[in-house]
């Protein structure tokens, strides 16, 4: 079992996940590698479980417009809608 | 003559009990001609199964997943791979001895299979567990031969269009091909996601009866996690291979039959935001789909919930700026509250669309003048409540609404719809909360439960201190779920130990109703000057405080000063420089709200000024009760009184031993950083991004596991 260790990382190796880094001029960077955050170097994570790092496949502004368009549409007249 | 290699790949989870039976088993099978490694990869566990492998089954690799993901695990295995065939299977299961020789009985037919499924029964009785996957129809999948007997009828090899990833070996080139598992499932159905990409792709999917793996079905895994995630899959399973069904899948869903709108609406958002960030998917799909959606989904959520489902859409798609609405129906006082509420408003105005609601009328830049704080960034509206217009109410009081058919407060209920996140700054209990993310701020529970109680919609119950969380419980039967202390900012570099006078100081509103109980602090320091005239000598009481015109309990307070005929200075009304300077020279600070009072409502909640003094190395003496309680370490960084003879003798204490008031007050100084602008700043900036993970869609995933 590891907690913490410095490791000299090859600047184009960008697959390994680091809870923290700093930068150093010349053609390496220095990773504080987290114990469960080590990942085999051809690791390359795919699709996130967070909404903001997946990418839209899908034309924006036609969307934007759409669900604009949509909630347009919604009138709310009867109070039951409230409960 | 090289031998293929073969990677054996399982995914654990707290599977101690398995584990020696799995990796025993594959130790005595058939590996004649292979080159086998082992890899596991752990998604966390706690069970110390991790170090039982690494000391008893040294040829087993072991990783580590830094989430409970299932599918995630199987992109790092894979990835970490060498083989040119890679198992999947379960641990919670034995091999039979020709288990890995039966996948290539397969594989040796032809180039083009991708995947070839083991015969996989269950360990008790021998019946059939799965051999292959099949779609029964609306999207739900079944084990072929599920608890059938292992009869002739399996004993042949077959094609499959899904098969299961409880044991199933892949060619490498057709996982290169296909790429990534999506980690978006986590578990359960992205066998079948990955099994249709597969095909997709070209590849062929086989069942090979001579493979045979004894399983443990569920062994661990529970029946509630299976169904929250094969509910929710499913969604995301039709969002991504048959977009357009997606509006026909929610009658037919297990979540919608069992009343389960919750996961449906989750499901549905996750779904969507899929289908958008899926490759196959072109607009107009999307589009058809939406509109599809628009047109069933009030039927089945509500016509509110199904407004908020889209609203919350554009903001999950990143289409707009996240909205936030913050109602303060006493937003005209400069108090306390309304710092408290104007101190989060100035964050969050940094980074979303920020609108302030008031009933009466009030400016953002007042705000500035009160409290120094700059809310013009963001936009106000006021909404009158004819109900109290009516009425001639300037203020809304909920109290006055007791038997009326209809809430009054529907009005602030529909304008909440409009924003993403809505603030109920001011504890006003009937609002019904419509926004996406919901946050109530308690500053106390003055109100009992009543008619059009509402407190228990919010997704967030905020309250000031564990002396107000604790009535919450009480009054409300209600848990806040976070507590966020008052933000207090009275910081002065020229404040110091060193630098201070004779003084005592309290600085407290004159409320009419004389609840911050100045009266008696002029009687105890009358006494103190009285019983101890040397060592009070020099020594001067000063009261500061705001106070309304024509105040009764003002002018009592003049006389009780009077009468002390001792060293009392009353400040009325001082600008917050003045203040300052009083907390820069005072030595010993006192504070009384609460004292021999029953009603609970009456202590203090909190007690700012007290941090303000510490913030000066003004050594608190303050009441026992409520939120001081929290506040002051008794001894340490103050002291805590439960009567005026302790206020006095605690006082002396300070006034007489130099050494210790100094000791005292760099304790005090140290303890009210706790109570800093800067902490509530960074408490505040924890609870939005849980709150906007919240408004991301993201899942709120039952405890998670493995093996299925």
């Amino acid at each position: 079992m590891w907690n913490s260790v410095w490791v000299e990382v090859d600047k184009r190796v960008t697959n390994i996940r680091a809870k923290m880094f700093s930068t150093i001029s010349g053609d390496s960077f220095f990773v504080q590698l987290d114990k469960r955050k080590v990942f085999p170097v051809s690791y390359r994570p795919t699709t996130s479980t967070t909404a903001s790092s997946a990418k839209l496949q899908v034309d924006v502004i036609v969307l934007a417009s759409e669900l604009k368009s949509i909630r347009s549409t919604f009138v709310f007249p009867e109070q039951k809608d409230l409960k | 003559m090289s031998f293929p290699r073969v990677t054996i790949l399982t995914v654990t989870f707290n599977a101690m009990d398995f584990l020696e039976g799995f990796f025993n088993s594959i130790g005595a099978s058939n590996q004649h001609g292979l080159d086998v490694e082992i890899l596991m990869v752990d998604n966390g566990s706690n069970d110390g199964s991790v170090n039982w492998v690494r000391e008893h089954c040294r040829q087993v690799r072991i990783l580590e997943n830094d989430e409970n993901n299932y599918a995630r695990a199987l992109n790092l295995g894979i990835a970490s791979s060498q083989g040119d065939y890679v198992v999947i299977a379960n641990n919670d299961a034995t091999v039979d001895s020709e288990w890995l020789q039966g996948f290539f009985d397969i594989f040796r037919t032809d180039e083009n299979i991708g995947a070839v499924q083991s015969k996989i029964l269950f360990s008790e009785n021998k019946k059939i567990n799965s051999v292959g996957v099949e779609e029964i129809g609306q999207f739900y999948f079944r084990d072929i031969g599920f608890e059938g007997e292992d009869s002739p009828r399996y004993a042949n090899a077959a094609e499959r269009e899904y098969v299961s990833g409880g044991s199933v070996m892949f060619r490498r080139q057709c996982l290169e091909d296909v790429g990534d598992w999506d980690e978006d499932f986590i578990m359960f159905v992205e066998d079948m996601d990955y099994s249709i990409r597969c095909r997709k792709a070209g590849w062929k999917l086989w069942y090979s009866p001579s493979s045979i793996l004894f399983h443990q079905y569920h062994g661990s895994s529970s029946e509630k996690l299976c169904d929250f995630f094969c509910t929710r899959n499913r969604f995301l399973f039709v969002a991504k291979h048959f977009p357009l069904e997606l509006p026909s899948c929610i009658e037919t869903s297990h979540c919608y039959e069992a009343g389960q709108y919750d996961l449906l609406y989750r499901s549905l958002l996750h779904s969507m935001r899929k289908m958008c960030t899926y490759h196959d998917t072109d607009t107009d799909t999307v589009t058809m789909v939406l509109r599809a959606l628009k047109e069933c989904l009030p039927g089945y959520i509500g016509a509110c919930s199904a407004y908020t489902f889209f609203s919350q859409l554009e903001v999950i798609l990143g289409l707009r700026k996240i909205r936030v609405g913050i109602y303060d129906h006493a937003g005209h006082f400069a108090g306390g509250g309304q710092r408290y509420v104007a101190e989060m408003a100035a964050i969050l105005q940094d980074r979303y669309d920020v609108t302030y609601i008031f009933n009466n009328d009030v400016q953002l830049s007042d705000f500035k003048d009160w409290f120094d704080i700059d809310l013009t960034p963001s936009a106000m509206k006021i909404i009158k409540i004819p109900f109290f217009e009516e009425r001639g109410c300037y203020t809304p009081n909920e109290s006055m609404v007791v038997n009326e058919a209809e809430n009054p407060f529907d009005i602030i209920s529909w304008e909440s719809l409009n924003y993403d996140i809505f603030i109920n700054a001011n504890m006003l209990g009937k609002v019904n909360p419509l926004s996406a993310v919901s946050l109530f701020v308690c500053h106390f529970p003055d109100q009992e439960k009543e008619n059009f109680f509402q407190v228990d919609r919010y997704d967030h119950l905020i309250v000031n201190s564990d002396y107000t969380g604790g009535w919450v419980k009480k009054r409300w039967q209600l848990n806040p779920s976070d507590k966020l202390y008052p933000p207090v900012n009275m910081y002065n570099p020229d404040s110091g130990p060193d630098e201070k006078n004779n003084i005592i100081l309290s600085v407290s509103r004159f409320e009419v109703s004389g609840s911050k109980k100045q009266i008696e602090l002029v009687r105890a320091f009358s006494e103190m000057c009285v019983d101890y005239p040397v060592q009070t000598r020099g020594w001067k009481l000063v009261l500061v405080g705001g106070s309304t015109p024509d105040n009764m309990y003002l002018e009592s307070l003049k006389e009780a000063i009077a009468e002390a005929q001792c060293p009392i200075e009353l400040v009325v009304n001082a600008a917050v420089c003045d203040i300052k300077e009083w907390y820069r020279v005072a030595a010993v600070f006192w504070h009384a709200c609460g004292l021999d009072e029953i009603q609970p409502e009456l202590v203090e909640h909190f007690g700012m000024t007290t941090v303000e003094a510490m913030q000066n190395y003004c050594v608190p003496v303050v009441i026992d009760g409520g939120g001081q309680k929290e506040i002051v370490e008794h001894e340490y960084s103050g002291y805590r009184f439960s009567s005026l003879d302790d206020l006095k003798m605690y006082s002396l204490t300070l006034i007489g031993d130099e050494g210790r008031r100094k000791m005292m007050a760099e304790c005090a100084f140290e303890r009210s950083h706790l109570f800093s602008k800067d902490v509530f700043k960074i408490k505040f900036e924890k609870l939005l991004a849980q709150v906007e993970l919240e408004l991301s869609g993201k899942d709120s995933l039952p405890g998670a596991a493995t093996n299925t």
